[in-house]
């Protein structure tokens, strides 16, 4: 009988496949046999009648959307793929005529009014992320009855199709880790968790971008286990039914406790691993099995699976799968940090040719000789939170932790410790404890010359239970010290690179070469920093540093009156855009844009930017200032002046300028002995804004001689301010502020040439 | 879920991944039962509009067992068999009832809503409709399973390929006879 019906189903096949009216001419041909023929035809009248929807639908509606068909105003083309978040569609949207994919959600999660509440909030701040490795998310929609989210349409595959049995290559394991560690950073800082992180849920773009799906969307998914309904945690955990991806979970995930940003950098090991190695670092072959092995085993050394695996790379990894988050990288910009070192080591063979590639930087383990554990702990803490701060630092190339720790108890010269690092700059510091005092020295040395750039001696009280808080006020101040833009670092690197022909410098040292100007406010500073990094830009069209810095150049044409081509704002706002779209993340990016804004007159985004740029790296004192002024200058003075104590705190150096933000908010107020005493401690001779400032307080004040004094070095700096005052003035402050300025210079003897 | 059955669940989940057959046969009582205490909580009146509800609830259970990557699985065709087969003994249960309480048989009403199955509604006969697939399964398993995993376990075609370890092709054409022979069955049946 069976074998009959395989008989049957061939001629079947084959006579429905064709048109009906070409099947009677078909079965003359197959069926020999009139029973045979008797049976195929009483099928194909059987398959006539069934509508097409006959057992089409499944039992249980599985509330797709039909293709075709509309939803609010976008039309469903196609169905991407389905998964425990709902189902995924391309569609139309016919609003903006664009391509995107919609996400609808499961009905579960729709139903609960609290948690579609929690997780509209969740998709919100995920909107707001905008980061090149993040897949951006348009809306939150409802159309009849369907809640769904919109999102860009990335046209590529997944990462987990593209592992082969061997594991993929180094630059591209790089390329892709950097890409994600990136995502993550940005993620993090805004406090998304992805937690569920795997290489089903990262896309690589048909032009090989990255990008992460699905950030922190798994929350809500995720609560829904944890209540009363039908698969509770720990048991169905275990058995890796639940919890998404328990391959890629971390320690802690997969025993259901508290989850934080280290479990993804737990999970993003995990895919590192597997790219390297081309198997899983946890495997079982049952549930419970690979949960033990997560919670348990130490993968296999990735050097044992995969030959030429470089070291570096074999570290990143394996610290990020530490069981302990204790142990693991803390931060997302950490692993980026050891990503980078690992990739030169590797590009270049030896961390000799990293030295030749100049300029890096190595925090060594401070060091401690005592006894007493807290202390001990402080020690760890400051030369970790220093390597962390530093990262932060987009042009600063820091040597990962994993590298320095070698050297925790070296006694030796730091110059070849430099060497063997392949470090230029070396930080090294000590604590030492005398009675209640604790006293923490820290310095910065060159090991090229063997000197020593900066130190600084920080004597406190010690009490055992505040050393958070102490490592919490110092690292800030020894990190935005020496490496903000105008820091101790970038000055010696922009130094080093003044007597280089400009032509030969890299893209990476033109950038560190402009920073030098930062020192020599001048034209000719102007002008090679602003020709070193265009053609940088030519050569390295997506470094958004250069990119920043150049805005930054741009803009002092407008400030500065240096080298002045036309629409300067215009193209620093333009060349500041284009570094946010390449580093959303990178604060040297928003601020330049701020910067920019500023001067636009954008009063609402120029704020927002700023805020932005500030938050995204509260230890750059020279952003926090300079932002700061503005800030005041646009109106909100209280902000503004706040912001410029806290870099001032940031940095005991740091440069006078910082204080004119004070002495034009008591000059507005009319408190021009105040402000006449805030102009003395600026201490900038030969900067004409420290004369402008002397003169009118002077001024207002009736100390006629100070003023012509004042008056007489305003104008052997700037012999046209006369004509140029209201012009000058009215780019920084209001008209209001500026007349009274004129006001001010009026009665220190320089009448200002009426509108 | 209980602690009892939910931890049931994983010791079964665990000696089937590790290929043991008599558990996937213990499984499937026990996850039924579990749907259906789930589908009888919100028919309790727990929420007003309840009939779309508990289909959208069981749904979502089923997908949630069916979607998830199982990689722990020795064989991912087994776990879709056996859930598509879950759902399967769930409905068909469920009409059966439905008919014992049509005729006065006086059995008590299942917790599953008519609203979960518009098969029903399309006016497919569930008891009958699992009466010839099994002749079907015994005269082509394969057949009988393919049209197990797509109807009852709602798999599209390319996903039921890639469980049936066939090609998508395969599918269409075994799809399009199985059907054929399965409507001719249904149309004998209600003739008789």
């Amino acid at each position: 009988m069976q074998e009959r019906w395989q008989e049957v189903k061939k001629v079947l096949a084959g006579a429905l496949e064709r048109a009906p009216s070409e099947r009677h001419a078909f079965l003359d041909q197959e069926c020999a046999e009139p029973a045979l023929r008797l049976e195929v035809e009483s099928l194909i009248a059987a398959h006539e009648q069934a509508q097409t929807s006959f057992l089409a639908e499944p039992a249980i509606p599985t509330k797709e959307l039909t293709i075709g068909s509309s939803l609010g105003s976008y039309e469903i083309l196609s169905r991407i793929g389905a998964g425990g978040m709902g189902d995924v569609y391309r569609a139309n949207d016919n609003k903006l005529g664009r391509s995107v994919a919609i996400k609808v959600l499961p009905p579960a999660l729709v139903d609960d009014p609290a948690r579609l509440a929690r997780f509209k909030h969740e998709a919100r701040m995920l909107a707001a992320l905008n980061h090149p490795n993040i897949v951006t998310l348009h809306s939150f929609e409802e159309a009849g009855g369907v809640h769904f989210l919109t999102m860009e349409l990335i046209e590529g595959h997944s990462l987990n199709r593209l592992i082969p049995n061997g594991g993929l290559p180094i630059d591209q394991i790089l390329n892709f880790a950097v890409a994600i560690s990136e995502a993550l950073a940005a993620a993090h800082d805004k406090g998304i968790i992805h937690r569920d992180l795997k290489p089903a849920n990262v896309m690589v773009t048909n032009e090989g971008r990255v990008k992460v799906l699905d950030f922190g969307l798994a929350k809500e998914i995720r609560t829904e286990y944890s209540e009363d309904t039908i698969l509770t945690s720990a048991g169905f955990t275990e058995a890796g039914v639940v919890l998404g991806t328990p391959p890629y979970c971390s320690p802690e995930q997969i025993s259901g406790r508290a989850v934080d940003h280290r479990s993804d950098i737990f999970s993003l090991g995990t895919m590192l691993y597997e790219m390297a190695a081309g198997q899983r670092p946890f495997q079982g072959n049952s549930a419970a099995e690979l949960a033990s092995a997560i919670l348990r085993d130490t993968p296999r050394p990735l050097g044992e699976l995969r030959a030429g695996m470089p070291d570096g790379l074999c570290r990143v990894i394996q610290r990020c799968l530490q069981k302990n988050a204790e142990e693991r990288f803390q931060t997302a910009r950490e692993v980026l940090s050891g990503l980078r070192g690992s990739a030169t080591a590797k590009a270049e063979g030896s961390s000799a040719a990293r030295a030749e590639e100049g300029f890096w930087v190595a925090v060594l383990p401070f060091e401690y000789r005592g006894a007493n554990a807290e202390i001990a702990a402080l020690c760890e803490g400051l030369s970790e939170d220093i390597v962390t701060g530093l990262s932060r630092f987009s042009y600063l190339r820091v040597i990962a932790r994993s590298s320095t720790l070698r050297f925790a108890h070296a006694a030796g010269d730091v110059r070849a410790i430099g060497r063997e690092l392949g470090a230029r700059y070396v930080m090294e510091g000590s604590l030492r404890q005398a009675g209640s005092i604790l006293r923490i020295t820290v310095q910065l040395v060159d090991t090229d010359s063997g000197s020593h750039l900066w130190a600084e001696t920080y004597d406190r009280a010690f009490h055992a239970e505040e050393i958070f808080a102490l490592q919490d006020e110092l690292v800030p101040r020894i990190v935005a010290t020496v490496a903000d833009t105008r820091g101790v670092l970038p000055r010696t690197m922009g130094e080093a690179l003044r007597g280089r022909d400009p032509e030969e410098l890299t893209p990476y040292e033109a950038l560190l070469r402009s920073f030098a100007y930062h020192h020599r406010v001048n034209a000719e500073e102007h002008a090679a920093a602003r020709a070193g990094l265009e053609r940088a830009l030519k050569r390295a069209p997506n470094n958004a540093d250069c990119w920043a810095m150049l805005s930054h150049i741009y803009r002092e044409e407008y400030a500065h009156g240096f080298n002045v081509r036309p629409d300067p704002v215009g193209r620093a706002f333009a060349a500041a855009r284009r570094a946010v779209e390449i580093a959303p993340s990178n604060h040297l990016a928003y601020f330049a844009l701020a910067a920019a804004q500023f001067f636009q007159r954008e009063v609402q985004s120029f704020r927002n930017n700023a805020e932005r740029a500030i938050s995204l790296n509260p230890m750059d004192g020279f952003t926090t200032a300079f932002l700061g002024f503005q800030i005041a200058y646009s109106g909100d003075w209280e902000r503004g002046c706040a912001l410029v104590e806290r870099a001032i705190r940031l940095n005991p150096h740091h440069p006078g300028w910082y204080r004119f933000a004070f002495f034009f908010d008591a000059y507005r107020k009319g408190d021009y002995r105040g402000a006449l005493d805030v102009a003395l401690k600026v201490n900038m001779p030969g900067f004409w804004r420290t004369h402008l400032a002397l003169a009118t307080a002077y001024g207002q004040l009736g100390e006629r001689d100070a003023a012509r004094q004042a008056v007489r070095e305003l104008l052997a700096i700037r012999p046209d301010f006369a004509m140029a005052a209201r012009e000058e003035l009215g780019k920084w402050w209001d008209p209001e502020l500026s007349e009274r300025l004129i006001d001010g210079l009026r009665k220190a003897g320089l009448e200002i040439v009426p509108k | 879920m209980g602690a009892d059955s939910s931890t049931r669940i994983n010791k079964l989940l665990a000696d089937w991944g590790q290929g043991n057959e008599a558990a996937r046969e213990a499984l499937i009582p026990v996850v039924y039962n579990e749907l259906r205490r789930q589908a009888r909580r919100y028919l309790r009146g727990e929420r007003p509009d309840h009939t779309l509800e508990s289909a959208a609830l069981v749904n979502e259970a089923y997908m949630r067992l069916v979607r998830q990557e199982a990689p722990a699985w020795q064989n991912r065709a087994h776990f879709f068999g056996v859930a598509a087969q879950l759902m399967r003994h769930i409905l068909v249960d469920h009409a059966r009832n439905r008919l014992a309480a049509k005729r006065g048989a006086g059995a008590p009403r299942l917790a599953l809503d008519p609203e979960l199955a518009p098969a029903q509604k399309a006016g497919i006969d569930l008891v009958a409709l699992d009466d010839a697939l099994s002749r079907l399964t015994a005269l082509d398993s394969q057949q009988g399973r393919l049209i197990e995993l797509r109807f009852f376990g709602g798999l599209s075609i390319e996903e039921t390929a890639v469980v049936l370890g066939v090609s998508p092709a395969t599918v269409k054409r075994e799809w399009v006879t199985a059907r054929a022979w399965l409507r001719r069955e249904l149309k004998r049946y209600e003739q008789t």
